[in-house]
């Protein structure tokens, strides 16, 4: 409980501010400014967790993003979070954390039995077995997915909210290390709009981990003035715990912030942001690769860049005895930050042939000893290290075993590269540093500092000085003569990089286990197997033994399985590649993707004008779409199916009124509209009267129905179009391409106006005398208005448009009004002044009614394969005009008799009923695939029969009059088929004597 | 060629896995071929397999640009069933479907065919109505498939949200108990190895770049590792179609877009059957290692990027929320993309080209991994008899002229509708 | 994502828009054109596809709705000019 590893000075912690928390369900104490890691390292818990497929024990391995052991399951119950990074989980009151991937719990987790196993779980085993006996394959399946998987999802809604925002800049700079600063204050100096992110709550990147001194102060200190300098400028916005994860089209980079205090008020937990940038400066730094030796995977091998971040930003030993095993000279970095925190350095084990006597220097002033052309070739200690082997670089077996409890590896760095490859740039091999550097640019960015493999300071703020003055420039802003920006003072130990590749440690024993990846436990051994077997391509290798293919997508593996495959196909690492770079470049919160369209707000609806009329009658409301329609107005004690026919026989008998405001609807006026609409319609309009409407059928360019409607003429140039709710914009789609792209000559102008009407329809024989009591003296008397006529007029002194359709087959009026009054309308048709009760009735009874009448529906009958032939309408294609798809109607394939045609259907048992979906077949019993001869297409319980009715697409359609069909619905459990015949498509009223009244 | 078995796997443990042969050789291009595929993706190694398996033609080789299986092969959501409406897609997904069933033990390698079912969920009255049609042709045609209510979704799929405050409520579904998923990967390597082994010639870094046409005949490939003659070739590049059959001077009814997916972190297991949302467009399973894998619409602009943009991954995650809004604190841990060969009819186009010799396998749409099988079957006849099968007789170019389009989707000739 | 320069509206991001159709298989037909049905059928069905630039119709449809002609690389997604519709000819 005591921080047994915190040292009492130093670190970039809040020792006013301590923080409890709890691990496993212990109790432990840390400091505001801590990551879990680094409290639990404080705390000297080094076992965090346990690897994917062999259980093997895991801890703390590096001090970022690229961190592939220490993962976590934060919190519990509606806020737990599976997979977390320890480290990057800044320590808050009270925080919990658990260990997950292990049972019953991380000390002893009966699942390491696997690691007993691993000879026969190499990469790729269950590609070899499991194959026989075929029904075993399931129970098999059932293992492996229970043994796999991390975390634990939560299974309850989240309570944190997400929020997205856009942003704009000139300049955006991605990172706040040493050259990020520079390059965004030497931008922000020119005036042109800067943001600068980092994904971590305080600037400095690697200065914060290092003890260098700059202008006098250190570091991290001078970071932190930068920074609050960038936040005071108006021409700057600076976030912290911000990560630049995508990198797409058009300079558009996408950013995830952790928002402190979220949830609090009205802040969200996250927020995305989508930043479109004029240019783009990548100072995203680089990532350290560990070195390759036997059971290099034990909690207490950790990088030597984290085992010094510890010590420097969190005044933490990571250990008590430690050794460093490096390639390069930052090795040494960590050996003296390590002693000069109070841990014990055993020894520096750097593989190279010779090293800098300045370094040797440093090292045998804290009397540590150094053995040259050494490494580690194992280790030991059981859940915990407990010493290491060390050897030569190419002598088997090593020498001493030593003790220690604290292994810091380097080997080596290599640049962040990430979001510069997500454009589709391909990073260029880079000798000198023996890692991948960015190559040109596809998009319009620049990478700097140690993201493009300069690891020199001074280097680092010089280029960043340049790249935002150039930056700046290129977006239009240019330095001013005056700016004075100079470069701070550097005087600490930057050492050059001295890298030398060293890619494997010497095998000790056959079986040796040399980790590559240590989340997916991919050894040496696995990659040479895939490479014996013919996986030698760089994605072969990783398909097949899942290298990199954990939570940290490779960031401390790829480089190094690589250089393997590399090693064994005999090809320089350049020829071998890389995988593909996507986004996200560490793991985001889906619920941050989703932002605030979740729940209610995931798509609008759509209200028609008259919804508040339908919520007072108590209407059922359905679904079309976006839209929100009343099914019906059921009374009380009625089922639905009640209320329909009741609903339904009320409109033949007497009179009903619904709402038809979710019809399309478009206005056209010009000159050539007439013109427009011939070639869109297959029959005429040019032709049509003025006050009249004509139902039209227009087709696809090949043939097939794309929509039916109506359109009026309302004067010689202007025409009001219908058309089904469903496809409304499909619809004016069509139009406006037609005449912006294919007729531009055509003098027309079109105005979508389905918002702008509220309309219903008053059908039934009694409607005329509804209506009559409410328009002007004999406006709607048959003479006046005769079936298809329509007139402008006023209905209970609203303006309206009175256009005599019928989709009911009864006489009925189609009433348009604004839609501002379409409550108003609504209510004074259903109040008549005398006794007529007018039944509003809703989408259902309207169904009822058109099944009867053997009128289409869009999506039903005409669903995108039928002709106007096939539904009985071909003699409306005129022959005196093209339109829009007569000449591929002319194909055979839509011509020939054996295609599914519009029929009628009527049960041969009067009580059976005939289910919407069922397939018709020619026989009682389905006889083989292929049988079925159609589908049922509608269905509904007729009023005016009394029995079921149906529309359906039968192969030959009326050649099958009078035949005797069977349908067939044992998807919704009919065991049986049920008999229908085959009867002309309208089962009332054929010669529309009704509607024409 | 030893088989794979436990029994071998463990054998070969003891000797520490040091004798494990290669699953497909890398010979060096012969100068003649009977039989050219070009892809190397799972339709054009199947392909191969089924030329030397069921017709003995092993004088064959298959050539990929890149290396295999590295296309659409490797990029999609892995889905596995055969619920298509129009009688040619039902027989044809359903004969794959079939071949999937037996495949794993055919190829003697574990595709991990995981036939957990699959769901297509109904949330509006029309929508339960033609998912019933479809169900309902599915059963007359002998393939399994049900309507579940409400109640029994939820009990299948706790974590799916079938509650009422839903933004679309889900009233029920329609099942395909045999629906499921399949390794992706493993297809490829699969193919490859059992095709190898028959004496197949699998030639990876091999880029065709023209064609040599004598009388209207193609006579050879000109090819980044030099001239392969050839006396028949198949086409199966997907995506890539109507570049490699413009070399022929050829167009084809197809225009290629991108289709995104993403994966989240691995997770214990918490769905085990895959659940597609027609209202929502989006589609959404679990791996066998752990990750929920979803996917959506198309990009809806033409691409051959492989590189996808935002909005569209932001779209499949409300998506996928708005099923089940308890994977909001779930990460997504990668995204990619593909490029998906769309025709203007959403059906295939498989069989003779205007060229003597040269034949077509592509145009798949969304439905080229569950094709795999049954498209490398009835290819391989249709090359071995220099005819189309007649499993695949209906897709010929030919049927947008004569009119004999099978389109499911119904929205005509607009790829990115399909 | 793609940003196309609306000639009425000015830069937006690509899901303001709808691509509607590659511009070669536009037609501009009216009454009394030769009815060539194989030319139609050709221009309905078949696309050239090829990878690189296009000329490509797009509508935008949540914007001002106007039409625009783009020219975009579909491998590389850069995008040379948005003219309006008219601005240009027939195919």
């Amino acid at each position: 409980m005591s921080q047994k590893f915190r040292n009492l000075t130093g670190g970039n912690i809040s020792r006013e501010s301590p923080l409890d928390f709890r691990f496993n369900g212990t109790l432990y104490q840390g400091y505001q400014g801590d990551t879990l890691a680094s409290a639990l390292l404080a705390n000297g818990v080094r076992l965090v967790g346990r690897s994917f497929k062999y259980h093997r024990p895991r801890g703390v391995f590096s001090a970022g993003p690229e961190e592939p052991s220490a993962l976590v399951q934060l919190g519990s119950g509606p806020l737990a979070e599976p997979n977390t990074r320890a480290t990057q989980v800044e320590l808050s009151a009270n925080l919990e954390a658990f260990s997950q991937n292990c049972w019953p719990g991380v000390n002893l987790d009966l699942l390491s039995i696997n690691n007993v196993f691993s000879a026969v779980l190499p990469a790729g085993f269950y590609y070899k077995t499991f194959m026989a006996p075929r029904r075993l394959w399931p129970w098999y399946e059932k293992m492996i997915r229970k043994a796999a998987g991390m975390g634990t999802a939560p299974d309850q809604a989240d309570p944190d909210h997400y929020l997205c925002s856009y942003a704009h800049c000139d300049v955006l700079v991605v990172g706040a290390g040493p050259s990020g600063l520079m390059s965004a204050l030497a931008a922000a100096r020119t005036g042109a709009s800067v943001m600068l992110v980092d994904e971590n709550p305080a600037a400095g990147g690697w200065l914060q981990r290092e003890r260098l001194s700059m202008d006098g102060m250190p570091g991290a200190n001078w970071a932190e003035s930068i920074w609050q300098e960038l936040t005071d400028l108006p021409n700057v916005t600076v976030r912290a715990r911000a990560t630049a994860f995508g990198y797409y089209d058009h300079n558009m980079v996408a950013i995830l912030e952790r928002v402190p205090g979220g949830n609090d008020k009205d802040l969200p937990s996250q927020r995305l942001w989508r930043v479109r940038a004029k240019r783009v400066v990548l100072a995203t730094g680089a990532i350290e690769r560990p070195l390759i030796f036997a059971n290099n995977d034990r909690p207490g091998v950790m990088l030597a860049g984290a085992a010094r971040a510890y010590a420097n930003q969190y005044a933490v030993r990571a250990g008590s005895r430690a050794v460093v095993a490096t390639n390069n000279n930052s090795g040494y970095l960590t050996a003296v930050d390590l002693a000069d925190s109070g841990i014990a350095v055993a020894a520096v084990m750097d593989s190279r042939s010779s090293v800098d006597h300045t370094l040797l220097g440093m090292m045998e002033e804290r009397g540590i000893p150094v053995d040259i052309g050494h490494t580690v070739h194992d280790t030991r200690g059981g859940k915990t290290l407990g010493a290491v082997r060390s050897g030569a670089t190419d002598v088997i077996g090593g020498s001493q075993w030593m003790d220690c409890d604290l292994l810091a590896v380097s080997g080596g760095w290599s640049p962040a590269v990430h979001l510069h490859a997500q454009t589709g740039a391909r990073p260029v091999y880079s000798t000198e540093i023996e890692a991948f550097i960015p190559g040109p640019s596809k998009q319009a960015e620049q990478t700097i500092g140690a993201a493009r493999g300069n690891y020199d300071l001074e280097g680092c703020l010089n280029e960043g000085l340049r790249a935002g003055r150039q930056a700046a420039r290129l977006a239009g802003f240019d330095t001013p003569d005056e700016d004075s920006l100079s470069l701070p003072e550097t005087n600490g130990e930057t050492l050059p990089y001295g890298q030398e590749a060293f890619w494997q440690a010497p095998r000790p024993g056959k079986r040796s286990k040399q980790f590559v990846d240590i989340q997916d436990d991919v050894t040496t051994l696995d990659i040479e197997l895939a490479h014996r077997e013919g996986y030698v391509s760089v994605e072969h290798l990783k398909r097949y033994t899942t290298l990199g293919m954990g939570t940290d997508q490779g960031k401390t593996s790829n480089i190094n399985g690589m250089a393997l495959l590399a090693r064994l196909r005999q090809e320089p690492i350049p020829h071998v590649g890389t995988t593909t770079f996507r986004p996200p470049y560490t793991p985001i919160t889906l619920g941050a993707l989703a932002g605030g369209e979740t729940g209610a707000s995931v798509k609008p609806r759509r209200y028609t004008p008259m919804h508040a009329q339908h919520q007072a009658l108590d209407a059922v409301f359905a679904p079309l779409g976006l839209w929100m329609r009343p099914q019906g107005y059921p009374r009380r004690g009625e089922t639905m199916h009640q209320c329909v026919q009741r609903e339904a026989r009320a409109v033949r008998s007497a009179v009903g009124l619904t709402d038809v405001s979710t019809l399309g609807k478009i206005s056209l006026r010009g000159p050539d509209a007439g013109e427009f609409l011939n070639r869109i319609y297959v029959n005429q309009f040019s032709s049509l009267p003025t006050g009249r409407a004509r139902y039209g059928l227009m087709l696809r360019e090949d043939g097939m129905i794309l929509d039916d409607g109506t359109v009026t003429r309302l004067s010689e140039d202007a025409y009001f179009m219908t058309c089904t709710s469903g496809n409304a914009s499909g619809v004016l789609q069509h139009l406006e391409y037609h005449l912006e792209v294919a007729w531009p000559e055509l003098e027309v102008d079109l105005c979508e106006v389905t918002e702008q009407w509220a309309a219903v329809a008053l059908a039934g024989p009694l409607s005329r005398g509804v209506l009559q009591r409410l328009c002007p003296e004999g406006t709607v008397d048959a003479v006046r208005l005769p079936a298809m006529g329509a007139v402008d007029t006023t209905v209970a002194g609203i303006p309206a448009r009175i256009i005599r359709i019928s989709f009911s087959g009864e006489l009925a009026f189609e009433i348009y009004v604004p839609s501002s009054r379409g409550g108003e309308l609504w209510d004074a048709l259903l109040v008549t002044r005398d006794n007529t009760e007018v039944t509003p009735y809703g989408m259902d009874a309207l169904e009822v009614l058109r099944i009867e009448k053997g009128f289409i529906g869009m999506g039903t009958e005409a669903d995108g394969r039928t002709t106007a032939e096939d539904l009985g309408l071909g003699r409306m294609l005129s022959k005196k005009k093209w339109f829009v798809g007569q000449l591929a109607l002319q194909r055979p394939g839509l011509n020939h008799a054996n295609r599914l045609k519009l029929v009628g259907l009527t049960p041969v048992s009067p009580g059976d009923e005939l289910p919407e979906g069922a397939q018709v077949l020619a026989q009682a019993v389905a006889t083989g695939p292929g049988c079925s001869i159609g589908h049922v297409s509608s269905a509904a319980h007729s009023v005016v029969l009394g029995t079921a009715i149906a529309l359906a697409l039968v192969k030959g359609g009326s050649l099958r009059s009078g035949d005797t069909v069977y349908l067939a619905d044992p998807a919704r459990g009919a065991n049986e088929t049920i008999a229908a015949r085959v009867t002309y498509p309208c089962f009332y009223d054929p010669e529309g004597a009704r509607q024409h009244d | 060629m030893r088989p794979y078995s436990a029994l071998r796997l463990l054998g070969n443990a003891f000797s520490g896995h040091k004798n494990w042969p290669r699953a497909w050789r890398d010979p060096e291009p012969a100068k003649q071929y009977d039989v050219v595929i070009v892809g190397g993706g799972g339709h054009g190694l199947a392909t191969a397999y089924y030329l030397a398996k069921n017709h003995g033609i092993k004088n064959v080789a298959v050539l990929e640009k890149g290396y295999i299986g590295g296309g659409n092969t490797g990029r999609n959501t892995t889905i596995i069933r055969s619920d298509y409406y129009q009688e040619e897609n039902s027989r044809f997904y359903e004969f794959s479907l079939k071949l999937w069933e037996g495949l794993s033990e055919d190829l003697n390698f574990n595709i991990m065919v995981s036939q957990r079912g699959s769901l297509q969920l109904a949330h509006d009255e029309g929508q339960w109505s033609s998912l019933s049609r479809l169900a309902n042709r599915m059963r007359v045609n002998g393939i399994d498939a049900q309507m579940i209510s409400r109640d029994e979704l939820s009990r299948l799929v706790p974590i799916l949200d079938c509650s009422d405050e839903a933004r679309f409520p889900v009233l029920g579904a329609m099942r395909q108990g045999r629906g499921g998923t399949a390794r992706h990967d493993a297809v490829a390597w699969g193919y490859a190895r059992a095709a190898d082994r028959l004496g197949v010639d699998i030639i990876q870094n091999c880029e065709v770049q023209a064609m040599e046409i004598v009388n209207n005949r193609v006579v050879a490939l000109n090819t980044s590792r030099g001239r392969i003659g050839a006396g028949t070739v198949g086409m199966a590049v997907a995506g890539h179609s109507s570049h490699v059959a413009a070399m022929a001077g050829l167009t084809l009814p197809i225009e290629t877009h991108m289709l995104q997916a993403m994966v989240s972190e691995p997770l214990k297991p918490v769905l085990d059957t895959v659940v597609m949302a027609g209202a929502l467009h989006a589609y959404v399973s679990q791996t066998d290692k752990g990750e929920i894998v979803m996917g959506s619409d198309l990009e809806f602009y033409p691409s051959y990027a492989q590189r996808g943009n935002l909005p569209r991954i932001e779209q499949i995650a409300q998506e996928t929320l708005a099923l089940f809004p308890s994977f909001s604190r779930l990460r997504l841990m990668r995204t990619w993309g593909g490029v998906n060969d769309m025709t203007m009819d959403g059906a295939p186009v498989i069989g003779h080209t205007p060229v003597d010799g040269l034949f077509i396998n592509g145009g798949w749409c969304y439905g080229g991994f569950k094709a795999t099988p049954g498209s490398g079957w009835a290819f391989a006849e249709t090359l071995a008899n220099q005819r189309p099968a007649e499993l695949i007789a209906p897709y010929s170019l030919e049927r947008f002229f004569t009119g004999h389009t099978i389109d499911e989707s119904g929205h005509g000739p607009i790829p990115q509708a399909q | 994502m793609q940003l196309f320069n609306c000639p009425w509206c000015g830069p937006r991001a690509h899901i303001e828009f709808t691509y509607i159709r590659d511009h070669q298989s536009v037609s501009t037909r009216g009454n009394g054109d030769d009815p060539d049905v194989q030319q139609e059928l050709d221009r309905i069905y078949l696309r050239s596809n090829h990878l690189g630039p296009h000329q490509e119709i797009w509508q935008h449809s949540a914007g001002c709705r106007g039409w625009l002609r783009i020219t975009r690389n579909n491998l590389t997604h850069e995008v040379e000019d948005c003219l309006p519709c008219q601005h240009g000819d027939a195919p």
